[in-house]
């Protein structure tokens, strides 16, 4: 997927639900489709929010999605869903 | 997640990848039949015969029926390519799935929209044209080997031979009309979804807390 076909919310999703488990920087930034600077805003901007959480493990640094980001996921996913539920769907 | 969603997602995904596959079998025909119009028309006049003014018209619909079958199949194949890619992932899936699954299939389908948005908006353009193209070809066609009396009420074939492409031509013409209807349906789907997707991000932005 490219970055500019997706918005900065479903980056966010997906850099969460990814998350699940720890992950690297690198790892994150080639599941999701990032370059390293948009890859750091990203990260940092989450972090910053207490959406993701550094940890650091025999000198490796990783990145694991907090209890808040749980919320985060639940409303996406919801809103994301209903496009499917209240609007008429496409068939032949 | 609802088995209603996960159902209805699958079956668009499903239908419109059946709609882009349609599309590039028909237009890979209408290439072949703007061709053999041209031949018939241009190059296939007997030496020294000079070209009839329905010849001229009907090559010159041909030559753009020709450019539009290319830019049908190129259009086609585009759409096809990222439809083909998550379609793979749901194929064969039965509910339930998890949550993460269905999500972040429809982000990819919100995305493979997004990016091909354009690409649909010719596609119902160019299957509008090569219909009306193609209709006309077929008229043509059909005038061509038969002649109707009226004074008699008689219709009489000339040449059998040129019913199976003036038939072919009107098919094609029905097929790229109604091709260009359920484009214009699909972009209308995504489109609502893309306004809901916009209207949604307030609630996301407060969620986060981004400015």
């Amino acid at each position: 997927m490219k970055n500019e076909r997706r918005t900065p919310y479903e980056i966010y999703w997906e850099i969460l639900v990814f998350c699940k488990v720890p992950r690297s920087f690198t790892a994150i930034i080639h599941r999701c489709d990032l370059n390293s600077k948009t890859g750091q805003d990203y990260i940092g901007f989450l972090v910053s929010k207490g959406y993701l959480s550094r940890t650091t493990d025999e000198g490796k640094s990783s990145y694991i999605a907090t209890g808040r980001a749980g919320d985060y996921i639940a409303l996406f996913s919801d809103l994301y869903q209903k496009l499917f539920d209240t609007i008429p769907g496409f068939k032949l | 997640m609802t088995n209603r969603t996960f159902s209805r997602f699958k079956h668009e995904l499903d239908t419109f990848f059946l709609l882009v596959l349609l599309n590039c079998v028909f237009g890979a025909l209408a290439l072949a039949l703007g061709i053999q119009f041209i031949v018939a028309s241009i190059l296939g006049l007997p030496a020294g015969q000079t070209l009839s003014l329905t010849g001229i018209v009907a090559g010159a619909i041909a030559m753009v029926c020709l450019g539009l079958g290319l830019s049908w199949i190129v259009s086609s194949a585009r759409i096809l390519g990222g439809i083909k890619d998550i379609r793979t992932e749901f194929k064969g899936r039965a509910f339930p799935v998890p949550d993460e699954t269905l999500i972040s299939g429809i982000v990819r389908m919100i995305a493979h929209y997004r990016e091909n948005r354009k690409t649909i908006q010719t596609m119902i353009l160019v299957c509008t044209l090569c219909g009306f193209c193609f209709l006309a070809l077929g008229i043509q066609g059909s005038l061509e080997f038969a002649t109707i009396s009226f004074t008699s009420g008689t219709i009489t074939l000339n040449s059998l031979l040129l019913i199976p492409s003036a038939l072919l031509a009107l098919g094609i013409a029905a097929v790229s009309l109604i091709s260009s209807y359920y484009f214009r349906n699909f972009s209308r789907t995504w489109d609502l979804r893309q306004i809901e997707i916009s209207r949604s991000e307030h609630a996301l932005a407060e969620k986060l807390g981004r400015d």
